[in-house]
């Protein structure tokens, strides 16, 4: 019995320590600029998928190179650039904000304001009669529905 | 094993789709063949053909469930979907799995709904009913002609092979199996108000005797739309594994665009009702979200673009699906430039400043935001004809250009009920406005406060949003309490009492309600999601979004129709365990990951196990705060609807002033 | 609503159902190469030899570089024609070839059954050199003229007809 006692004793005590000496895991913060980079890239082998989603090989590859060249101290501008030396503005997942993708970001606002000018314009030239303005319930107003609707009422029983 | 009867009995079906075929001929031509031989009976057959349709499309349809229930693999389209293997509710949705059978599920429909339309059609309109369903069949005849000539799923596979080639893993899902027949229902319900828009124009039926009717017909697409779009985003969250639930696909965009401008036909059919205006645009949106819907099939079927949905690709059938589009569309604006310009309107926007103009606004709004959509799915495809270059427009374009509008239709929002017709008083409207505005601002003070470096979409959201939900809290109350006065009821009885007396109006507030939920759901899970892919071994722990993640072991096991390795992960704080898992089905060799989700209302903590590494294996950790309240927020929309549509006219003792004149009675 | 609004949904209707009936013939997953244009990229490797050799200008001479893999069925396809091609336009061009992720057994197996019709392969085991190039499947090749730019780049395996045009194209400077 005593030896179990201690033997119990050393398990328990194993067990508090595990707790104590668990690991906390952090992602690699090396890994996580490389994913918020892969993030923006898209995949070019797959349908509409950003690189870091993407199980497929090539997105594995830009992944590592991506890696490798955060490693080799460049930044998110110059890694992003060469891929789109090498793979063109579709490698972007955000259109370009200039050349190709010019009418793309420009037409939205364009077409909102157009086309609310355009609503307003239009019922201003129709409203051409305006509506009179909304008269004001005065306190008598009030009382005569008050009793029409007290009489109403009586009616109904 | 199937033996001959199973033999006999798929071509029976085959058959029965064919002689649809043919009865739909005749229901096509009904109205012009009564007319060229002046026989008035004639006409009347196109009812009698609407019900054959259905019965014959019902047969076919249940004899390829049946194929696929019996495991038939002399069946080409079944040995390519499903598996002897295959759980028994998934051989039954296996039949929307690909791309003949979907099409299939969608005529089926069209047919089941041209039916329905044919009984109220009967009571309600019969003089008009054999050119509605004239129309009907066109677009029928459109469908059975792809499904028949180049998309059979009767299509045989002899001699049969012994097992098939079984469901795509990802399909094999209770979100999944109900996703498409949904966003069917949804599509081919807005068939119904492009019908009545035709056949108003080709026989010149004034608009205000029958909007009434497209109301319901438009409040039930809209719904069946918005279930099928909510069951894919939450299919898409939980089973992809990416932690989102919308990237802004083509195949997304192709079902978001239909509805965007079916939102505004309904709100733009109750202005018409109301007070006899924007008929024009009725009829616009009418015919326009129906061809939206058209328009996704072909995006979807085509392989046209490149998206994760895409079927199958095949140029023929796109091409057809392009032609028959292509007929559709012209003959609808067609009609529409030659005799659209509807009725002489009886009524017009007052003043700059009422609920009137505020609904122009809506529309406005929508259609901008549609034509933004569309500007973005073909904006790749339209650079590519002009100068050959490639350029991939995806989510962060999206989400920076609509959601700013967006935040304008939660601002009408928040205007609209407060503000009333013909003309507002400025300064009252203020007034009414200021307690709910000032709430705003505070909300969006506080998000400042409480996260500086959010994105200004989380500020403005936030107190556009909380400024929303008053108006309609504040507005709801002040009407119970103007109520319990004026009859001397209790306020929780007024307020009973007020709901159940004004479906229509209080149904709209829920759905209302039901888009701001989903719109916290959507600032929540969008704007401060955190994100971690971590190596661990047993014991580890991980620290995430404020949540404890304690790393406990693997274990492999088999089950049904695949292989699986589960993680165990425990939530320290409630002490959950959470199982992700990555399943290999034999079949199709492609893995799958199933994620594991804890949820509450504050934030959905989402796990997903990778490969193994040594002795660690890959855990990728979201905190997605927020997520339940825009699953929530749908479940309200379904219920607001429901309450809306429950409303019956109440007798009144007096009728003459009821605004609503749609010839059409109680029936509404 | 006026009837001049019509003036706009006309056309839209007609770009768009332009734009889908285009979309029918276009290939999605084609992506055009900024690469062309520009000189061809000087990249080092090891051969399927253990030899060291350099992607680059080849002796002043116009030169085709072309992406295999043994694991590519639609590579097979394409070797017919590059063997002919080999042939028939040595004296004109060096055809050079990069062996993409592949493992050196497989690769000089396939080599030494089919016909090896290359100078060289350089050996892309991790796809490094593939993605220098903007590889995103293969097989893919180059037509590089002899200043060392890259003239054209086809993405899809080679018929003898493409073989040809691009050897016109590149020998002619």
């Amino acid at each position: 019995m005593f030896n179990l006692y201690k033997w119990m004793s050393v398990v328990f005590l194993c067990g508090s320590l595990t707790t104590v000496l668990a690991s906390e895991v952090n992602e690699d913060p090396l890994e996580r600029t490389m994913l918020d980079i892969a993030q923006k890239l898209r995949c070019t082998v797959c349908q509409n998928q950003p690189v870091s989603e993407s199980n497929s090989g090539l997105a594995k590859d830009m992944r590592d190179v991506i890696t490798e060249k955060l490693k080799q101290g460049q930044n998110e501008a110059q890694i992003m650039q060469f891929f789109v030396e090498r793979y063109g503005d579709y490698v972007l997942l955000e259109p370009p904000r200039s050349g190709n993708g010019v009418p793309l970001w420009l037409f939205p606002p364009v077409l909102l304001v157009l086309a609310l000018l355009v609503a307003i314009t239009m019922m201003k030239g129709r409203a051409k009669n305006s509506a009179p303005d909304v008269p004001m319930l005065t306190d008598d107003d009030r009382e005569r529905i008050r009793r029409a609707r007290d009489e109403d009422k009586a009616g109904d029983e | 094993m199937q033996g001959f009867s199973t033999t006999y009995l798929v071509e029976f079906g085959h058959l029965a789709v064919f002689t649809a075929f043919l009865v739909s001929v005749i229901q096509a031509l009904a109205p012009w063949l009564a007319g060229r031989f002046n026989a008035p009976a004639l006409a009347r057959s196109g009812i009698s053909a609407a019900f054959i349709v259905l019965i014959l499309m019902t047969i076919g349809g249940s004899i390829l469930i049946y194929a696929f229930v019996t495991s038939d693999f002399s069946v080409l389209y079944v040995s390519q979907h499903s598996n002897t293997q295959l759980p028994l509710l998934y051989k039954v949705t296996a039949l929307w799995g690909g791309h003949e059978g979907s099409l299939y599920l969608w005529a089926w429909v069209l047919a089941a709904f041209t039916a329905v339309l044919a009984v109220q059609g009967k009571r309600l309109f019969p003089l008009r009913l054999p050119v509605m369903l004239s129309v009907q069949a066109w677009l029928l005849l459109g469908f059975l002609g792809l499904i028949l000539f180049l998309s059979n799923p009767f299509e045989r596979l002899l001699p049969a092979i012994a097992e098939g080639r079984d469901l795509n893993p990802l399909l094999q899902d209770p979100g999944m199996a109900f996703h498409p027949p949904m966003l069917y229902f949804g599509y081919v319900g807005f068939s119904i108000p492009f019908a009545f828009a035709i056949t108003a124009m080709l026989t010149r039926w004034e608009t205000t005797l029958w909007i009434g009717l497209i109301r319901r017909w438009s409040l039930f697409a809209w719904t069946m739309l918005t279930i099928g779009i909510m069951l894919g985003g939450w299919w898409a969250y939980y089973e992809l594994g990416w932690g989102g639930y919308w990237a802004w696909d083509p195949v997304e965009n192709a079902s978001f665009m239909p509805w965007l401008l079916g939102t505004a036909l309904i709100h733009s059919i109750t202005v018409q009702e109301n007070r006899h205006m924007l008929q024009t645009w009725n009829m616009f949106l009418a015919i326009t979200t129906f061809a939206l819907s058209l328009l996704g099939t072909f995006l979807v079927r085509s392989g046209v673009l490149s998206s994760v949905h895409a079927f199958a690709v095949d140029p023929g059938r796109g091409l057809y699906i392009l032609i028959f589009m292509v007929i559709v569309l012209v003959v609808a604006f067609g009609l529409f430039l030659a005799k659209g310009r509807v009725d002489s309107q009886r009524e017009t926007v007052g003043s700059l400043m009422s609920r009137e103009m505020l609904f122009v606004l809506n529309n406005v709004l929508f259609t901008v935001l549609c034509v933004c959509v569309m500007l973005g799915t073909l904006y790749p495809l339209a650079l590519e004809a002009i100068n050959g270059a490639k350029i991939t427009v995806g989510a962060p374009y999206f989400n920076s250009v609509l959601v700013p509008l967006f935040f304008l239709v939660v601002m009408l929002m928040g205007f609209g009920p407060a503000t009333p017709w013909r003309k507002a008083n400025l300064k009252r409207l203020a007034m009414r406005l200021l307690p709910a505005a000032l709430i705003g601002l505070v909300a969006m003070i506080g998000m400042l406060v409480w996260d500086p470096t959010a994105h200004w979409f989380a500020f403005v959201g936030t107190g556009l949003v909380a400024f929303s939900l008053m108006t309609i809290v504040i507005d709801s109350v002040r009407n119970a309490l103007r109520r319990a006065q004026q009859n001397n009821e209790s306020l929780p009885v007024a307020f009973a009492r007020m709901l159940s007396r004004n479906r229509r109006y209080y149904g709209g507030m829920i759905v209302h309600l039901g888009i701001l939920v989903i719109a916290i759901g959507l600032i929540g899970s969008g704007l401060f999601r955190s994100e971690q892919v971590v190596l661990m071994a047993k014991g580890d722990v991980l620290e995430i979004g404020g949540e404890k993640l304690r790393f406990e072991g693997t274990r492999e096991f088999r089950k049904d129709n695949y292989l699986a390795l589960q993680g165990r992960l425990r939530l320290l704080g409630t002490d959950t365990i959470l199982t992700p898992e990555r399943r290999k089905y034999p079949v199709q060799e492609a893995p799958t990951t199933e994620s594991s989700i804890d949820e509450n209302w504050a934030r959905d903590v989402y796990v997903i196990i990778g490969e193994k590494f040594k002795d660690k294996y890959s855990v990728h950790a979201y905190v997605n705060p927020l997520v339940k309240w825009i699953w929530t927020g749908g479940l309200i929309i379904v219920i607001g609807i429901g309450w809306s549509l429950s409303q019956r006219l109440r007798q009144r003792r007096t009728r003459s002033s009821t605004a609503a004149i749609s010839g059409t009675g109680e029936a509404v | 609503m006026t009837r001049s609004i019509w003036w706009i949904i006309i056309p839209v209707l007609l770009v768009l159902i332009g734009l889908l009936g285009y979309g029918l013939t276009s290939n999605p997953k084609h992506i055009p190469s900024p690469l062309i244009g520009k000189p061809f990229p000087v990249l080092q490797g090891v051969d399927l030899n253990g030899q060291p050799v350099s992607l680059g200008n080849i002796n002043g001479k116009p030169t085709v570089v072309n992406v295999w893999a043994s694991w590519c069925v639609a590579c097979r396809q394409e070797h017919e024609v590059l063997l002919r091609g080999a042939r028939r336009y040595a004296d004109q061009v060096s055809l050079v070839a990069v062996n993409y992720k592949d493992e050196l057994a497989d690769a000089r197996r396939w080599l030494r059954r089919l016909g090896d019709p290359y100078l060289w392969s350089l050996h892309d085991l991790s796809g490094r050199i593939g993605i220098e190039l903007g590889v995103y499947g293969v097989p893919e090749t180059f037509f590089v003229n002899s200043d060392g730019i890259i003239v054209e780049k086809i993405s899809a395996p080679l018929s003898d007809a493409q073989f040809a045009a691009g050897v016109a194209l590149i020998s002619k400077q």
